[in-house]
């Protein structure tokens, strides 16, 4: 049996020890009608066999080289350097679990609060904890944690949020009877003067910055909407655009979170990441989930512990702040990890270079391809929504069997009754997007467009 | 091991030093781009992250690593965390690229092999568990439980039943009262009693119209299997209730008994503990939860289906609860458990249960005598003892004796769970642990019983032997310093 060290010598002493006549013996407090008596149809595998399955299973897939997908929209293809994944398949910090014997556990404490320093120094916020599920949860339990700190029941979320960020609000939000109402977007951007004064109050307005047409939001205006309601401002950020946009700390926003996949963690298919949820020192008692804090031990030694224990749910059960038990521990350290080894310049020029990129990208389309920017008085970051002169997911189609290129996300998958919303692809640049990549697209779109344009003027 | 404090990575930064160098742009091409954005939404200070040299990172985070006990390292019988071998083969199949970069927006036809292997652990799941169907969409143990108790509030709204209660033992683990109230029920708590287990009287008198469901975990928190649960199951469901399992402990019974044969109609469990795949200091793990025929149509998106013509595509359920996470739930925990469970095989299931139920009535029945049983000495696959005789008598808590057992080479059982029972100690071995290794920590168990009368400071002061000693808790959540600033 895979992974059982005992041998029949083993289990006849232990047998014996315990005083029972058989392993089923051992099952005996079951009762007799509820005890399994069918097998399981499934065969045992060797190692080599059990890779064999994944490798055809591997074949099944189809990975678009890094220079050839140009597609963002939440999952982001940055440089990882090599030291992320050693360190972090490192048993000790892999097959360890959550530190509640804080002296053996003093290195997972100590990234832990490392990370949290890495998230409050990237959103310029006070406090963190230690990691969420992902992006999307962490904006939910914010909205959560905005409710227990305001008691309204009431959250105004943005148009240009993606749309399963949404979604997974929705379904957080239902069980406690909270109202989402829909900020209306003008162009690329959110109309936060649809907030008017007196507008009925919430306990959260938040601003996705950037949005998910890749637009940059004024956060100033976003807080002055959130005033306007009575409410806490959540802002939803991209963690690597941080290093070259405004913080959400110095736009006043209460909460930060965010997806830290970007952040040196494969896409792999979008699990497992990890979300960050950022605050003001003063609503850290409302805060989920795990948090690490500075102490000593008797010898005035320095050390970490989990602490403000006494929100969580197994001290507090039924009042706790949220049910969430534990974090993504291993994401969070491939994140800290990532933020040490690029440090401040690193991830500088990870952000201009991205940002460059996408430039690069959108002046071509709409230069030399007829395109046009769908909000071209909106800034963009590392994304930008494209009106093309075809129908988008034809384009998207033909470049992906024509040239092997993802070229984009089709616009309209998200957001159908904006205008023109067939033609609207959402195209995404990173670092790893060369000078020749883009050319490549270049070459490939114009000659997409002009076999299209032909065939639809052909008689 | 040097007692020295580790330094933050902060502290060992040095303005100007890079550590590793990502693709760039040229500087003029980076300054365009800079330049492009409006002032006004353009970061003043750079991110105060530190500035260091790979060697320093490697160095740093390997000597932090040091610091840390592990399952590679020591034994860990964490009660109710299943701290079982990772075995490394699963940690090759998840870097495989073909799963590492597949991005979650590429379309059906291009991510068939990754919509199988969800297919085929659904589908492999359904026998263990003995139920209709399986997500594989939540995250963790805890959103296994949102989704499960969302799916039974989804139920009783779609027939208007009105019903808002969730009976939850006192015994629970702490989450199942916190899920219960984040999908927007009431809790109601019923008595364990005297033999550990849920009070069926207690349970009577909690039942009403009210009753949308109870939370079970079988066997309990105590170790111990719910011999009343047929019983169970005919009055909740007599009362109007649904049976919710949380399959925390779903290593004491897999492949030996299956909850939906139990009566329950939802279920969720943990690829982290049952399916082997690593804890890593907190997550990630995933929760996948199963379903009786009847609350199909409420499970979330999105979920995996086969067509007839063996294709794999993404299914939005009839009335589902909706999306729990951004995309496809954690793919590479998934592809993990797969792993293990292609491993095992059925038969291999079973065996696992068995090993398990093994070495804790092994444990249980050679501990000291000083570790009293308050149930018995039949357990599952975790033991609970306490030391409330030695607090009484000596002043020894079950705390002191956890660090003591740290500093002679041990991670610590959990203490303090259940609450029900004081100066608690909750041991699971796991099947993966020799006779050899259970022995060793028996030895560690009877040191300390003899410290009890011998030695007792050296409980009270302990771990002495450790780079840090004990830590001061409450000064933590006094100061509150959860970030440093450079």
């Amino acid at each position: 049996m895979a992974y059982i060290p005992h041998t029949d010598a083993d289990r006849r002493a232990m047998l014996e020890a315990i005083g029972a006549k058989s392993m089923e013996d051992l099952f005996r407090d079951i009762p007799e009608e509820l005890r399994y008596k069918g097998t399981l149809d499934l065969p045992a595998h060797s190692e080599y066999e059990v890779e064999q399955y994944f490798e055809a299973r591997a074949g099944e897939n189809r990975v678009f080289p890094a220079g050839r997908n140009f597609l963002g929209a939440g999952a982001y293809r940055h440089f990882i350097p090599a030291a992320v994944p050693y360190i972090v398949s490192r048993g000790e910090f892999m097959t360890s679990y959550t530190p509640y014997q804080a002296e053996v556990s003093q290195g997972t404490l100590q990234s832990i609060f490392e990370f949290q320093s890495h998230i409050c120094a990237l959103t310029a916020m006070e406090v963190a904890n230690a990691s969420m599920y992902d992006g999307a949860t962490a904006l939910a339990e914010a909205l959560v944690m905005a409710l227990r700190q305001k008691r309204t029941e009431r959250v105004y979320l943005p148009e240009l949020l993606p749309p399963e960020w949404t979604e997974v609000c929705r379904t957080f939000l239902k069980g406690l009877g909270v109202e989402i109402r829909t900020i209306p977007a003008n162009g690329g951007r959110t109309h936060y003067s649809a907030i008017p004064e007196g507008a009925d109050p919430a306990c959260a307005l938040v601003v996705c910055t950037p949005n998910a047409l890749g637009g940059i939001e004024e956060g100033t205006q976003a807080r002055e909407a959130a005033d306007r309601a009575g409410a806490l401002l959540v802002a939803a950020v991209n963690p690597t655009s941080l290093a070259v946009l405004t913080p959400p700390g110095d736009y006043g926003a209460d909460i930060a979170v965010g997806e830290g996949q970007p952040l040196g963690v494969p896409v792999s298919f979008g699990g497992p990441w990890a979300g960050f949820l950022a605050c003001r020192k003063k609503f850290i008692r409302k805060m989920p989930g795990r948090v690490a804090g500075e102490t000593a031990d008797a010898e005035g030694r320095r050390g970490y512990v989990l602490t403000l224990q006494t929100r969580e749910q197994h001290i507090r059960r039924d009042k706790a702040t949220s049910n969430i038990c534990t974090n993504q521990g291993l994401v969070a350290l491939a994140i800290t990890v990532y933020l040490t080894l690029l440090g401040r310049e690193g991830l500088r020029e990870v952000a201009e270079t991205s940002l460059a990129r996408t430039r690069q990208l959108v002046r071509l389309l709409t230069e030399e391809a007829g395109c046009s920017l769908y909000d071209p008085d909106t800034p963009f970051f590392h994304e930008a929504a494209v009106k093309l002169p075809i129908p988008a997911e034809t384009f998207r189609r033909r470049m992906k069997d024509g040239h092997g290129i993802l070229p984009g996300f089709a616009l309209a998958n998200w957001f159908p009754d904006l205008p023109e919303a067939d033609r609207l692809l959402l195209v995404n640049c990173t670092e790893l997007i060369s000078s020749s990549d883009i050319d490549n697209y270049r070459r490939a779109a114009l000659a997409v467009l002009e076999e299209e344009t032909a065939a639809s003027n052909a008689p | 091991m040097d007692p020295t404090p580790l330094p933050l990575i902060h502290e060992l930064s040095t303005p100007g030093r890079r550590g590793v160098l990502p693709p760039s742009a040229p500087e003029e091409e980076r300054r365009a781009a800079r330049e492009s954005l409006p002032e006004h939404l353009r970061r003043r200070e750079p991110a105060a992250l530190p500035e260091v040299s790979e060697l320093e990172a490697v160095r740093h985070f390997t000597r932090l690593s040091q610091r840390n006990y592990s399952i590679d390292g020591q034994f860990y019988p964490l009660g109710s965390c299943t701290m079982k071998y990772n075995p490394r083969l699963n940690e090759k199949i998840a870097a495989m690229p073909a799963f590492q970069g597949l991005h979650p927006r590429q379309e059906e036809a291009d991510i068939q092999g990754i919509l199988r292997v969800y297919h085929d652990l659904q589908e492999a799941l359904k026998p263990v568990l003995g139920l209709e169907e399986v997500t594989l969409a939540p995250a963790a143990g805890a959103q296994g439980e949102f989704t499960g108790m969302s799916i039974i509030k989804a139920y009783h709204e779609d027939h208007g039943t009105g019903r808002d209660e969730v009976l939850v033992p006192d015994a629970a683990h702490g989450t199942n009262p916190a899920t219960a109230v984040l999908a927007g029920f009431k809790v109601r708590e019923v008595k364990s009693g005297q033999d550990g287990r849920i009070d069926l009287d207690s349970l009577r008198e909690n039942l009403n119209g009210k009753t949308a469901g109870i939370m079970l975990t079988n066997p309990n928190t105590c170790g111990l299997f719910e011999k009343d649960i047929v019983e169970v199951a005919r009055l909740v469901h007599e009362a109007g209730g649904l049976l919710y399992y949380d399959g925390a402990n779903l290593n004491a019974i897999a492949g030996r008994a299956r909850p939906g044969d139990m009566g329950f109609d939802v279920v969720h469990i943990n690829l982290h503990k049952t399916f082997s795949t690593p804890h890593g200091g907190g997550g990630p793990g995933a929760g996948p939860v199963a379903v009786s025929a009847r609350l199909t149509p409420y499970l979330p998106a999105p979920h995996v289906i086969r067509s007839d013509g063996g294709r794999y595509s993404f299914l939005t359920p009839e009335k589902t609860i909706g999306k729990l996470l951004g995309f496809h739930g954690n793919a590479g925990v998934i592809l993990r458990a797969m792993a293990y469970t292609l491993s095992q095989g059925g038969e291999g299931l079973r065996s696992v249960a068995d090993h398990a139920t093994l070495n804790a009535n092994y444990v249980l029945s050679r501990l000291p005598e000083v570790f009293e049983r308050p149930f018995g000495d039949l357990c599952k696959h975790e033991a609970i003892v306490t030391v409330r005789k030695a607090q009484k008598e000596k002043g020894i808590k079950a705390f002191d004796v956890a660090k003591r057992l740290l500093d002679l080479g041990f991670h610590a059982p959990t203490i303090y769970f259940p609450l029900l029972v004081p100066e608690c100690f909750l041991i699971e071995p796991t099947e993966t642990e020799s006779k050899e290794t259970l022995d060793r920590f028996l030895a560690a168990m009877e040191q300390i019983a003899r410290e009890m009368d011998e030695d007792p400071e050296s409980l009270r002061s302990a771990p002495v032997s450790l780079p840090t000693g004990r830590l001061d808790e409450a000064s933590a959540a006094r100061e509150l310093n959860v970030c440093c600033r450079i």
